[in-house]
Order: structure tokens, then sequence, then C-alpha cells
């Protein structure tokens, strides 16, 4: 916190230094905000771009009292909002009907090919959580990465604390059967 | 025996060890099933808190930041451009102010005769807003408002431009 207030002093005096030891520290709290967000990688390049442009110009506003690491991800949500309504993408879908379908299908009928794949389950994990609604894959990313509590992911989402606690019970439930589901009949407990 | 919901279990890992209700504990001791979600939940945990995966987007990041210096450099003489235009903006406002004011009779007898000399030095700028003015008068009267509400405007922006923001372009240029 110390640090962070000389990096903002010393960044708002015009030192390019400065600033990139703050674009350093918060940069992975950004990265994994907008990569779960936005699916494209040449516009999550983009929107990763405008979003410490924001924070640089943002800078004198930014008040000491709140949370540097929550100040940074709001301005980082609101970003991929913005990009993703321009896109004309769902932001504000729901964990379908159609994909709990989808797995009971492939739970009757997993193809031989899908059995034998060893699959890391970190990139089976990316794979399904990229089929959730940006806003599943954000409380995901706040809660589990960025270790934020319920509180501020509200703060940063602009969503009742409710509504994120649910958010992220589903998501998990979801994910916890699909991986289940994908991992060998020894460990797909019924 | 009924077998605990995904729920009790997510929150038997999200809550603290000493606020655990005992029955679930002791569900979990016993039940084979319950215990299985237990351990794949934790997998999954574990698995959502690794950020292996965005070691390919962290490269691309560091490259997008190298392009986010261009930018702000590009960006600052774009900003002189516009500082240059919004000092126009208030000069001539205040020009406009001026005219408007000594057209109107302005005040007592002690300002009239400073306005009158000061009316010498801008006499050319005078003629031109006059002729201007007589333009706009004869296109008729709505055209003339239009015409001053849009100069009020830009008169407006160009105070704030100059007067209200130069903090935050300060922080852009750096
Ligand atoms: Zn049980």
């Amino acid at each position: 916190m110390a640090e962070d207030r000389i990096l903002i002093e010393e960044s708002l005096s015009g030192d390019q230094e400065a600033f990139r030891s703050l674009v350093n520290r918060y940069g992975g709290l950004v990265v994994h905000i907008v990569h779960r967000m936005i699916r494209n990688a040449a516009d999550a390049e983009d929107v990763y771009q405008d979003v410490f442009l924001k924070v640089y110009q943002a800078l004198p506003r930014f008040r000491l009292e709140s949370k540097m690491s929550t100040w940074i991800a709001t301005i980082t949500y609101n970003t991929c909002v913005n990009h993703l309504r321009k896109k004309k993408e769902v932001l504000l879908g729901d964990l379908t009907e159609e994909n709990e379908e989808g797995m009971r299908l492939r739970t009757d009928c997993p193809s031989p090919v899908e059995r034998a794949e060893r699959v890391d389950i970190a990139e089976r994990l990316e794979t399904e959580i990229g089929k959730m609604p940006p806003q599943f894959r954000t409380v995901l990313t706040l809660f589990h990465l960025e270790d934020m509590t319920y509180r501020e992911i509200a703060q940063v989402m602009n969503l009742p604390e409710g509504t994120v606690k649910s958010h992220l019970f589903r998501a998990r439930k979801l994910l916890r059967r699909r991986l289940a589901e994908r991992y060998g009949e020894e460990e797909l407990v019924p | 025996m009924r077998h605990l919901t995904d729920e009790e279990i997510q929150a038997y890992i999200d809550g603290e060890a000493a606020s655990r209700p005992p029955q679930v504990e002791a569900h979990l001791a016993e039940c084979p099933v319950c215990s299985g979600v237990l351990r794949e939940y934790r997998r999954l945990y574990s698995a959502l808190a690794n950020d292996r995966c965005f070691a390919p987007s962290f490269l691309r990041a560091t490259k997008a930041l190298s392009e986010l210096r261009l930018r702000e450099k590009a960006e600052t003489g774009w900003d002189r451009a516009e500082t240059a235009v919004a000092t126009l903006g208030i000069a001539g406002a205040l020009a406009v102010a001026l005219w408007a004011y000594t057209a109107l009779g302005g005040p007592g007898a002690g300002l009239t005769e400073f306005l009158a000399t000061s009316r010498r030095y801008l006499s050319p700028a005078l003629e031109s807003l006059r002729a201007l003015a007589n333009a706009a008068g004869s296109v008729g009267a709505e055209v003339g408002l239009v015409v001053t509400a849009c100069f009020v405007l830009y008169v407006i922006l160009s105070l704030d431009y100059l007067l209200v923001r130069p903090s935050a372009r300060q922080a852009t240029n750096g």
C-alpha cells in the first residue's frame, strides 16, 4: 500500500519508470481479467493497452483510501464490458440448459478418442470456462486467482454480493461435473 | 442417509476450519460418495488458482505495453494542436464579449473612454466581427441564434479544456 502511494506520486510527477513499476505490479491482475473475458487474442491486446491508458489518465483521480487492486480491476472489468458490448457479445448470459444437455450427451457416449486423450486439467478447465458467459468467468477469476473477497468482487462488477456468491457456486458446480466426466471412470463419482 | 449438497461441500471448503458444521464433518468421514465429491472440488479449486495457462497472454501483454509508449508520444502532438485551437477560441470569445459590451453602450463615463481607446486598437478585428454579425443578421434571426449558441458552446468547451482538465492531460503526457 505504502509502496503504491510512492509509485503513484512519482508517476503523477511524470516518472515513466514508476508507472512501469505499477504496470508490472498489477499487470497480472489485468491480464487475468482481460484474457478470461475477451477470448480473441488480438482484441485482448487492444483492451490491455486501453486499460493501462485509462489507468494512466485516471491516476490523478485515484483516492488512496481505496485499494489499488480493486480500482484497477474495476477499470479493467468496465473496459472489457464496453468492448464486449461494442462487439454485441452476450454479457449477461446464464449457464444454459443447452450446456447441461450437451454435457449429458457426452457422458452417455464418450468418444474413444476423447477417453484416450490425456488432456491437461488446466487446459480443459480453460476450455470449459470459455464456454461460460463473461460474468461467470470474471467471478471465478477474481475469487480464485486474485483472492478477492465477495465484497470486493461485488464492488468491481457492480453486482450485489448475493449474485456474486450464487455465480461462483453455480460456476464451480458445473465445472466440477464437467471435469469429473472427462477424467476417466476411476475418478467419476456417481 | 442424505448426501451432502454441492452447496454444502463448497461451503465446507470456503469456510474456516473452526466454523465447519460437525455433522458435515462426520458425514464426510464416513461417506465415500461425498468425500469423493469433496476431493473433486479440492482439485477444481487448486486448478482454478493456477495461472499457468496465462503464460502466452503475458507475453502478448508485454508486447502490447511496448506499443503503449508509442501511443503516448503520438498523442502529445495532437494535444498541442488542441491547446492552440482552444486558446484561439478564448481569444475570440474575449473579443466578442468586448464588442458586445461596447455595442450595448457600456457602463459609466470613465470606462467608456477606456473602451474607446481599446476600440481604436481592436478596430480591424471589430470590423470583421461586425461584418460577420451583419451577414448572420441578414440570413435571419434564427440562424443568428444558432450560430451564437454554437459559439457559446465552443467557448465553454474551450474553457473546460484549458482550465478544468489540464491535470488530466498532464498525466497523459507524463
Ligand atoms: Zn454422502
